[in-house]
């Protein structure tokens, strides 16, 4: 098991270090290289200035010279220097330095990722419960009018794009009928009650729409359990129907719900932009969005390499799951 | 098609089973049986009207071909058809209590304790993330009213029981960690945890190694011995017959074609489809390279049968009756004269005889 940990590990460094590989390379010699000088310059921009710019933030270094510096900084941290001037120390895992903000991207992500965490950890709190319950309810009671129609509306809000939906009941759900209280950011630490209030209509919405695709899948594992061999075994022994359905068909859909859950989870915390966007929030999808638009590229790079930290991370974790859930399978 | 032993047609002898004792307390009663699914493209008759009764201590083996409605008549026993899309007919006495028409709660009362089934498959019929003696207990717990590590016990004595060694370490085990005889044992075991009066096994041995089928046979022969039950065997394996059954219902199509003791059934079948089974087992006797002679044809759809016999349309024997009465008449299920309990289905005036110079030369 430990062994099994450490090797996990060490691949996921391996695909972390590509990830950083290819997001560098992508930025930093890819024709955007340049879009931070114009983004600093603007209009007023000559070939010179471009070039000062560049040299004075070391764009016009080697490009092999400039991923040492960052890989350094990433494992050791560094100093941050400007025309040859050190303007200010970035501690590790620095993830670079904003050219936008003047700051240390490791900071900007901590500053957001409480946010983005509340909305992906406490969504699963809603659509994780709902899916599962609907979907077995449905899969029990296969072709009933329930079903049906539980069905076809998680396929029509599954097929709607999320934004629509949520822009839709962010105005009516909040702003309309006042159902729900607005949304907005305070940190936790400052006041619990309002850092609650301020995500309970994110959570119910992103929830009830990510249990949407939840609730078809567990129906379709369902479905497939109540018909094998082993529930038909438990069926005959004179159990209740109801320990049958709960108790051993879906103690069998547990393990493949996990994958699905885990995958999707470490997806949404690298990025759950349009949850942010429309809720008016800042996560790391909105730190990442924004960056783009002013060719912020350390900022850019760190994020996509947060993002798969995620994934890499979501993955490993699964897996350790599982083995929690189904005994047949052992780590080695 | 695998065989445990030699053809059973030469040796139809029940050695291993005890005299039947014609004074044994009736268990299972079925009348006139008749399992429907209904479906889009139309009824589905499954069983079409099946009657049998089964007594304490002995064994019933039901024969036939996938879709002969073997299974599908047994899982009637048991409830375990899904009332909203089956439709159920005749009459099930198990132990008296008559069951077609009887709740979900009825059913649920007697399964395991009156009647237990074991199935074909074990490595998917145990469930697959739980302990081997966990599931046993499942079963004991749901009829007694005991604590869990009483129940624990029972599951460790049923293994002990069913052959399995270490059972104490074994039950603490997943069906994974188990081979495919053990899993069989142990599900036998679970069948057998509060002593039924009825245990249907369905095709027990089919998904077994040779080695073991025989194995399990004589753990259930043993078994039955010691707790008295009597025994569904549900196959297609004619050497199972030999081994393990004191009378035989054989199936085609949803309906009974020939009945009788395995005495009767094996050495002087009545029937073109039965001699067909017979024909199609494997001789260790024949020459090396001699095919093996299959029943030409399929089963028929059970989706709006055609009138007539059911096995017409692949019998060799059918021109033989005149007036072309296999197509256009259903023989009736008819008692052979001066054998009570000896029953058939064929328009044949006399099958005994066609067999005697026509099939069994052919046999071995």
């Amino acid at each position: 098991m430990i062994v099994y940990i450490a090797r996990r590990l060490l691949l996921a460094i391996s695909v972390l270090f590509a990830t950083i590989v290819l997001t560098f390379g992508l930025f930093f010699t890819g024709p955007a290289k340049d879009g931070v000088a114009y983004q600093i310059c603007g209009t007023k921009c000559t070939n010179q200035k471009v070039h000062d710019i560049n040299h004075s933030l070391g764009l016009d270094k080697p490009v092999v010279e400039q991923f040492g510096t960052y890989v350094k900084g990433l494992v050791a941290g560094r100093d941050i220097t400007n025309d040859g001037q050190v303007t200010g120390h970035c501690d590790a895992p620095c993830l670079g330095w904003s050219y936008v903000q003047s700051q240390s991207v490791t900071d900007q992500v901590k500053q957001v990722m409480p946010v983005t965490f509340a909305i992906v950890f406490g969504g699963m709190f809603i659509y994780i419960p709902l899916g599962l319950l609907l979907g077995v309810v449905c899969g029990r009671n296969r072709g009933s009018p329930l079903d049906r129609f539980l069905v076809g509306a998680s396929q029509l809000i599954s097929a709607t794009p999320y934004y629509a939906i949520a822009l839709l009941l962010n105005l009516y759900l909040i702003f309309t009928w006042k159902v729900l209280p607005a949304t907005g950011y305070t940190p936790l630490t400052e006041s619990p009650g309002t850092w609650f209030k301020g995500f309970i209509a994110i959570w119910v919405i992103f929830g009830l729409f990510a249990s949407m695709t939840y609730v078809r899948y567990v129906r379709a594992f369902m479905i497939n359990t109540l018909s094998s061999d082993f529930v038909r075994t438990a069926r005959s022994k004179g159990i209740s129907e109801r320990t049958v359905v709960w108790r051993h068909a879906l103690r069998a859909t547990i393990a493949p719900y996990l994958t699905l859950i885990g995958v999707e989870v470490a997806l949404q915390l690298s990025g759950s932009i349009f949850t942010e966007q429309v809720f008016n929030v800042r996560g790391i999808g909105r730190l990442g969005l924004d960056a783009i638009s002013t060719n912020d590229l350390p900022v850019i790079a760190g994020t996509v390499l947060v993002g798969a930290t995620f994934i890499v991370l979501g993955n490993l974790l699964v897996d350790l799951l599982y083995v929690a859930v189904d005994p047949t399978v052992k780590l080695t | 098609m695998t065989q445990t032993t030699t053809p059973p047609a030469g040796e139809p002898g029940t050695q291993r089973r005890p005299p039947l004792d014609p004074n044994a307390p009736v268990v299972l009663t079925v009348e006139d049986l008749k399992v429907q699914f209904p479906t889009e493209e139309g009824l589905i008759s499954a069983v079409n009207g099946v009657s049998y009764q089964v007594k304490a201590g002995q064994t019933l083996a039901i024969v036939g071909e996938s879709g002969s409605g073997k299974s599908v008549s047994s899982m009637a026993i048991m409830g375990l058809h899904d009332p909203k899309r089956s439709r159920i007919g005749g009459s099930i006495k198990l132990d008296g209590q008559e069951l077609v028409g009887a709740s979900q709660a009825e059913f649920r009362k007697l399964r395991s304790a009156t009647a237990a089934m074991i199935f074909q498959d074990p490595q998917s019929s145990l469930h697959p993330f739980k302990k081997v003696g966990a599931q046993i207990a499942e079963a004991y717990l749901a009829h007694h009213k005991v604590s869990k590590s009483v129940a624990a016990k029972r599951a460790v004595e049923m293994l002990d029981r069913v052959g399995v060694p270490n059972p104490d370490r074994r039950a603490k085990q997943y069906p994974f960690e188990f081979s495919g005889g053990m899993r069989q044992r142990a599900m036998i075991g679970l069948g057998l945890v509060n002593d039924p009066k009825l245990l249907i096994a369905d095709e027990p041995t089919t998904a077994l190694d040779v080695t073991v089928q025989a194995q399990i046979l004589d753990l259930m022969n043993d078994l039955q011995r010691e707790f008295g039950s009597a025994i569904i065997m549900i196959t297609h394996d004619l050497a199972v017959v030999a081994e393990v059954a004191d009378h035989v219902l054989v199936m085609y199509a949803g309906r009974s074609v020939e009945h009788g003791t395995a005495q009767q059934v094996l050495a002087n079948p009545r029937m073109p489809y039965t001699w067909g089974l017979l024909s199609s087992v494997p001789s260790l006797t024949a020459d090396v390279g001699s095919d093996l002679k299959p029943i030409p044809g399929n089963p028929p759809s059970l989706l709006n049968l055609p009138g007539g016999c059911s096995f017409r349309p692949r019998c060799a024997y059918s021109d033989r009756v005149p007036d072309n009465r296999c197509a256009t008449e259903l023989p009736e299920f008819l008692e052979v004269p001066g054998e009570p309990g000896r029953l058939s289905r064929c328009h044949l005036a006399d099958p005994a005889a066609i067999f005697a110079d026509e099939v069994a030369p052919n046999l071995e």
